[in-house]
């Protein structure tokens, strides 16, 4: 018989393409850096869980023997994090935080503690607001992506802090630019300032900052909930077409430009408030 | 008309309700769950010249097992199968093993010698060095060798084999090679026999059973102890099994010797014998290996220590290269044909689909013994460092998964090629796409030769 029969014989007729070498979940890890040169370029949180191993101990070894070098392996990092956080029973407290810490966090609580070094710019002195001070320095990226669990840094979040998060809860000192962006469910609470273009694109969620908060917050909002405790910077709600911000300071100047719908409150307002306003509403806050 | 095999049933039932032997249904074939240390010994009983190695701790049925099957398939007596058997301890001889001169032949000399200072030789001067070499045969002719019972036995038992030092091992492994026996110059040819060896965990007092003899053991099965079952079950035993064995059925000496070609019989399907053969190569095939074949790597430069740092299979989990540290002979391609074989022949088994099971259950008590898994991956759950069989089952699992999903388009265009269907060239480009060991390191290489 020819070679072809005997594996057609073999086969039966019926021959599968090609498929790489599987991986799969638990098998024998070196370490952070040969988990990473498994993933592929752009890795996502089922091929990293499945790479990962089983137990959460080994997880939280592999993420404090960890040095990631680039944003790929950052959100590897992140990713781990947040299995991790979701397989302890306690808290998990990662210190130094970096960059994508619970990305994509689905429960458990973690805890960062921004006192020590991190992979983030290094902030400027402390303005007694709540600020982190001089000698911290901010991940950027913190609970991105979550849709549960809890998340609590200790120091001041950087930039993106829970962008595009679907649920559970974040609290901080304070945060940089682009917090809570692009955010449809869940809360966060910033106990000291937040940075601009707080809450751009929110389509759900409720945020709110003890202290200031810079330009542009609210921005593109189509639903949910911003409340600061103190001044908002310029173009507060611009372009808003729902949802609500309230702010117990002064908001900047052009609050409500171009807004489409929602309501903005605050103690008082800037100049051009309210200019080329399609709809929504604008109110005052009386004094007391 | 005789029937073996539903004696052979008629002896499984008997000796599970005389409560001789009620292991667990711990090996699954198919659909069907059997008793491994059983059917594996039944298995190897339809075999000839194969030698099963039953290992575990103490008081786990192992060497009553063999002895009480041994009076079923031989007849004698439990008593009599006994006492053919050979137990393993240090000051154990090979004249007591094999056999030893005949003390009487000098003092009875044979009426027919014409030459009495031959045929009578003194003691301690047998090997005279004025004798020529022609004359020394005849001397060596004249001698006769009592051959003990055990080595004219075609059920030859070797208990505690590890308890034999490793010089005293080289006995058994010439007997495994050579299928004959050599004492003071006399030769007995051993013949058709089942060889059964029993073999306790590193005891003090044991010693390791050398690389060579271990390849010759065909099939090696744990023994375990009673579970809360069966220890219930043999709480229920009264009589002392050489009472019981009485009442196993026996097997007539012409029921016996037809096992063998009724496991012959027994044809194996094309997916198992490409199943077998990818199997082989996976674990053989090593990519820094002289002719990429593991079984050339000498003791310093080994998976284990270091070999595959960097290489392209290493820590990728489906490929087994990497997780071995030894490649498997062609001895056992032979083991596992047969094997399987003669588990389907047990079990009714061989419609399709239903042999490759057969052979999936069988692999890996034909392989496990032979190989020393990579330690840091044993030492994961759930193996924990201890569970080597089931780390060589997923091995095993993995490989003939691969044979038949994955491999498939690729085996095809290899075979278009050897056949000229296509050519080696067109073969070798399509090929090279597959990342697979067989494909890279056996393909490739083949079609190279062709072109």
């Amino acid at each position: 018989m020819k070679l072809k029969g005997f594996m057609d014989q073999a086969y039966g007729g019926k021959v599968r393409g090609k498929k790489r070498l599987d991986e799969k979940r638990g098998e024998f890890l070196l370490g952070f850096e040969d988990l990473a040169q498994r993933l592929k370029e752009r890795p996502k949180r089922a091929e990293v869980e499945d790479l990962a191993p089983r137990e959460a101990d080994q997880i939280v070894d592999l993420i404090f023997s960890a040095s990631p070098k680039d944003k790929r392996e950052e959100t590897i990092w992140g990713i781990l994090t947040s299995l991790a956080a979701e397989s302890l029973s306690e808290p998990l407290v990662i210190i130094p935080p970096r960059n994508f810490a619970g990305l994509e966090l689905k429960g458990g609580m973690l805890i960062l503690d921004g006192n020590a070094l991190t992979s983030g710019p290094k902030v400027g002195a402390s303005d007694g607001t709540g600020r982190a001070p001089a000698s911290w320095t901010r991940a950027h990226h913190l609970g991105e992506r979550m849709s549960g669990g809890r998340l609590i840094v200790l120091g001041g979040a950087g930039d993106y802090l829970g962008q595009e998060m679907d649920g559970g809860g974040i609290v901080c000192a304070s945060c940089g630019d682009y917090a809570f962006r692009n955010m449809k469910g869940g809360w966060g609470v910033v106990k000291g300032d937040a940075g601009n273009y707080l809450g751009v694109g929110n389509s759900g969620g409720r945020v709110a900052v003890k202290g200031g908060a810079g330009a542009r917050a609210g921005w593109l909002m189509r639903s949910g909930r911003i409340w600061v405790g103190k001044d908002t910077g310029d173009y507060m709600g611009l372009m808003m077409s729902g949802g609500e911000i309230s702010t117990w300071g002064r908001a900047g100047a052009r609050a409500g430009w171009r807004m489409k719908g929602g309501l903005i409150t605050a103690d008082g307002y800037g100049p051009e408030t309210g200019a080329e306003k399609v709809g929504g509403r604008i109110l005052r806050r009386k004094a007391d | 008309m005789p029937d073996p095999l539903r004696k052979m049933d008629d002896l499984v039932s008997a000796l599970e309700e005389l409560r001789l032997h009620v292991g667990p249904a711990d090996l699954q074939v198919g659909d069907r769950k059997v008793n491994s240390q059983l059917y594996i010994s039944l298995a190897n009983a339809c075999l000839r010249n194969r030698a099963a190695l039953l290992y575990g701790g103490m008081g786990a049925n192992k060497t009553t097992l063999v002895n009480l099957l041994g009076s079923a398939f031989t007849g004698l007596s439990f008593d009599e199968v006994e006492n053919l058997m050979i137990t393993g301890h240090p000051e154990q001889t090979e004249e007591k093993i094999v056999g030893f001169i005949d003390p009487r032949q000098w003092s009875c000399p044979p009426a027919s010698s014409p030459d009495s200072s031959r045929s009578s030789p003194h003691p301690g001067s047998s090997i005279r060095p004025e004798l020529s070499s022609s004359s020394f045969d005849e001397e060596a002719d004249a001698i006769q060798v009592l051959w003990t019972p055990w080595a004219r036995s075609r059920w030859k038992v070797i208990n505690e084999i590890n308890r034999f030092p490793s010089g005293k091992q080289n006995l058994f492994l010439e007997l495994l090679q050579k299928r004959k026996v050599s004492y003071a110059g006399k030769t007995l040819d051993l013949g058709d026999t089942c060889y059964f060896a029993t073999m306790n965990p590193d005891f003090s007092a044991t010693y390791p059973l050398d690389e060579a003899l271990l390849d010759r053991i065909s099939i090696s099965v744990p023994a375990t102890q009673p579970d809360f079952l069966a220890s219930l079950a043999l709480a229920e035993r009264e009589k002392e099994v050489w009472e019981l064995a009485e009442s196993l059925p026996y097997f007539a000496p012409e029921e016996f010797e037809s096992l063998p070609g009724m496991v012959a019989a027994v044809s194996l399907d094309s997916q198992v014998e490409l199943s077998i053969i990818s199997l082989l190569r996976d674990f053989t095939l090593c990519e820094r290996a002289p002719a990429f074949d593991k079984t050339q790597l000498s003791g310093g430069s080994k998976p284990s220590r270091g070999l595959c740092a960097g290489c392209h299979y290493f820590n990728n989990p489906e490929v087994c290269c990497w997780q071995v540290d030894e490649g498997l002979s062609d001895r056992v391609r032979q083991d596992l044909r047969s094997y399987t074989r003669a588990m389907a022949l047990l079990l009714g088994l061989g419609g399709s689909g239903e042999m490759i099971e057969v052979l999936r259950a069988v692999a890996p008590y034909v392989i496990w013994h032979r190989v020393s898994p990579n330690r840091t991956m044993l030492e994961r759950p759930p193996y924990y460092g201890a569970r080597r069989l089931l780390y060589v089952k997923d091995l095993v699992e993995k490989s003939i998964n691969r044979t038949l999903n994955e491999r498939g388009e690729m085996n095809m265009i290899f075979a278009q090629a050897v056949d000229g269907d296509i050519s080696p060239k067109d073969a070798m480009e399509k090929l090279s796409g597959y990342d697979d060991p067989i494909a890279r390191l056996d393909y490739l290489k083949a079609l190279e030769r062709m072109v």
